[in-house]
């Protein structure tokens, strides 16, 4: 199987979240600023505790945060 | 440049700097004849002994400098200070990796310092070898840790 495509709303989730900076995202979620940059750039797939916490802050599930990227032949080929 | 980044190539720098000095003093004392070569083991012995006390030393200076240095920057450039304490998963995770690589050379040195004694080489070669790549180890694994930040983990 190949990597999954892995993206995600953070950014878009954090300006509908009154303009939340980047630092005081990471402050809520408790890493550094540089690892929710990573994570916006799609260059850091974060840990499970770590989604659940980005959960929490936007009031979002998992799911409505991150996404798999659209590979329809990949796709078809997990869900068989 | 990242913390991290910055910490990574003064800690590049750094253990070129140290074990380029120390080398050199070595040597010098090797050429006037002043240290006893007759026994090899005894030798590196007491020269490796010297070296990692010294070494620590020499790299905690530099670390102090380092963080007085990242901390003026940080409050010239108006930002919040403390960045540098904290070490997430990300880092961690960084870290992990590195530290697979820098295993990986140092065994590979590990390795080729033993086929020097299976060769029937000189025995300071066998010395020499283990820690040229210990340098090696060092600098690969910096260097690996700045791509992992740099690239994505």
């Amino acid at each position: 199987m190949k990597k999954l495509l892995i993206n995600n709303n953070v950014r878009k989730l954090r300006f509908q979240n009154n303009e939340m900076t980047q630092k005081d995202l990471s402050v809520k979620v408790g890493v550094s600023r540089q690892t929710i940059v990573a994570i916006e750039k799609g260059q850091y797939s974060p840990t499970l505790e770590l989604c659940f916490k980005l959960a929490i802050v936007f009031n979002k599930t998992i799911d409505e945060i991150f996404f798999i990227e659209s590979n329809e032949k990949e796709n078809d080929k997990i869900t068989s | 440049m990242s913390y991290q980044e910055s910490k990574s190539l003064t800690n590049i720098f750094s253990t070129i700097i140290i074990t380029g000095i120390y080398a050199l003093i070595v040597y010098r004392r090797y050429l006037n004849g002043t240290v006893d070569t007759t026994d090899v083991f005894k030798f590196w012995a007491i020269t490796i002994l010297i070296f990692i006390p010294v070494s620590i030393v020499v790299r905690i200076i530099i670390m102090i400098f380092f963080s007085i240095g990242t901390s003026v920057v940080q409050t010239v450039k108006g930002e919040e200070a403390g960045v540098m304490e904290i070490v997430d998963e990300r880092d961690k995770l960084i870290e992990l990796k590195a530290t697979r690589i820098s295993l990986i050379t140092f065994s590979f040195g590990f390795i080729i310092a033993l086929i020097t004694q299976a060769a029937n080489m000189n025995d300071h070669l066998f010395f020499i070898t283990l820690i040229v790549f210990g340098v090696i180890t060092e600098i690969v694994s910096e260097l690996s840790t700045i791509i992992y930040y740099r690239k994505g983990v």
